[in-house]
């Protein structure tokens, strides 16, 4: 068992030092790439933080949509695993047409809205304010 | 690469030379110029001898990047292009050599005068002395002008008559693209559901720009100097061209829906005029959502550029998690539009 800092402890102590004492040292023309830096390094710790117990949600909510029976995963390479195989059962239904009539159409966009609405809570929060109930 | 490199330095210099027509040409300075991800644009300054660019001249130097995106011209096509748009008087650089000849710079090139000015949206949209409605009268009549060329043409007889409709054609293309790709993307397939199966019917064939949209046009002190890479123009639905411009993510998070710099109103009275044509609320809507898709599109596609080692970089890498923001506003477009339908 490793020592604590976590790696997302860790993770946010050098975010948090590469914003206050680096960041505001970078020349203008480095800025812009300096930034991604600290973006991507921020995405990283929140995917840390929630990814996990998001990709649950998401699963669960497959599952329901297309009727399977429901199944707890706990193990993070199989939960990608299981929603990658979700998604395409789900993607090859959407090609034939099986959600095409208004009632599975509105379950679908909800399922839709609400994962689109996960990853965003991750890759840019700022993107989902204001958004609340669209 | 620059003028540092001296067999690079003469092969460009005699190229120059002989497009001007002068006996010699020296190059003084060739520099990258910002932005362009999908064409590399090159800030090129020389010195002709004699010829009728004697002188000191400011040009821009335009080459195909090594991984560039799919469905784009050719440089020699979009040098047609500029050339067409120039005869018709639009505001466009004008373009004044092209070189086929990939021994002088390692590939296809041409060089158009450089114009002053800004194109970032990012700067524009947040520029608090900018007249935004006055700047959208002028795109708006740019827009309109252009969409008064129409087919056939034969300068512009590379350029193909979509089928079986724009938007289909469209739809069909995106279908290919999303079922080519190794991952699945459930809110794309159900994006390209709906749009197949709200296609609109174009109201006339018109030559688009497809890339028409805030950061793609030159503005200097406010005014509009020039419209930008046409690399992907061809016969379009004229609403295309307009959604495009109108969709949210070219407002670059400004709130103010036509570019992120003024009204609907004022962009579409004067399109409306210069144009001849009838903005229709619905195909535009139509196409806004289509934008998102092409967008997201291209999202998955510049995150694969550096995911497949071809062009290692962190910013085409975060353009991959852009993909969700695409996939939200496709998504919003697609749940009012049918609360309209009721």
């Amino acid at each position: 068992m490793q020592d604590r800092p976590t790696a997302p402890e860790l993770l946010e102590a050098a975010l948090a030092a590469y914003v206050r004492d680096l960041l505001p040292e970078i020349p203008g023309e480095k800025r812009y790439m300096a930034l991604m830096v600290a973006n991507a390094l921020a995405i990283v710790g929140r995917d840390l933080a929630q990814g996990e117990a998001l990709l649950q949600k998401e699963i669960k909510r497959l599952q329901e949509l297309l009727t399977l029976p429901s199944s707890e995963i706990k193990n993070s390479d199989s939960l990608k695993a299981e929603a990658e195989t979700l998604n395409r059962q789900l993607v090859a239904q959407i090609r034939t047409g099986a959600f095409d009539e208004p009632g599975a159409a509105r379950d679908l966009q909800a399922h839709l809205v609400a994962t689109t609405a996960e990853k965003l809570a991750t890759s840019n929060p700022k993107a989902l304010r204001g958004k609340e109930g669209a | 690469m620059g003028v540092s490199e001296p067999d690079l330095c003469q092969r460009l210099e005699n190229f120059l030379a002989d497009g001007a027509g002068a006996r010699a040409a020296k190059l003084l300075e060739l520099a990258p110029l910002a932005g362009g991800a999908v064409q590399e644009n090159w800030r090129l300054d020389a010195e002709l001898a004699d010829g009728p660019y004697r002188g000191r001249q400011a040009w821009v130097l335009r080459a195909t990047a090594p991984a560039g995106i799919p469905n784009s011209h050719s440089r020699a096509e979009e040098f047609a292009l500029l050339e067409v748009a120039r005869a018709e008087g639009l505001a466009v650089p004008k373009p004044l050599f092209v070189c086929r000849d990939p021994a002088v710079f390692g590939r296809d090139f041409f060089i158009m005068e450089r114009l002053a000015g800004d194109a970032a949206g990012y700067r524009l949209v947040r520029d608090k002395d900018l007249d935004g409605e006055a700047l959208l009268h002028r795109l708006g009549t740019e827009l309109g002008r252009m969409h008064r060329i129409r087919p056939p043409r034969a300068d512009l007889g590379f350029l193909e008559l979509p089928e079986p409709t724009p938007a289909l054609e469209a739809v069909h293309r995106f279908q290919a693209q999303i079922q080519a790709h190794p991952a699945p993307h459930p809110a794309f397939e159900w994006g390209l559901r709906w749009l197949a199966a709200h296609a609109p019917e174009p109201q006339a064939l018109v030559l688009c720009h497809r890339d028409f949209r805030t950061g793609n046009y030159l503005v200097a002190e406010g005014k509009l100097v020039g419209l930008l890479d046409w690399e992907f123009a061809n016969w379009s639905d004229p609403m295309e061209d307009v959604g495009w411009f109108c969709a949210k993510c070219w407002r670059f998070g400004n709130a103010r829906e036509a570019g992120g710099i003024g009204t609907r109103d004022a962009f579409y009275r004067a399109y409306e005029a210069a144009s001849g044509l009838r903005i229709q609320p619905a195909s535009v809507h139509y196409w806004e959502a289509m934008a998102h898709l092409r967008w997201g599109m291209i999202a998955v596609q510049q995150s694969d550029r550096h995911l497949g080692g071809k062009l290692p970089s962190l910013e085409l890498a975060l353009t991959g998690r852009l993909v969700a923001e695409m996939e939200l506003e496709l998504l919003a477009l697609i749940d009012r539009a049918e609360g309209e339908r009721g």
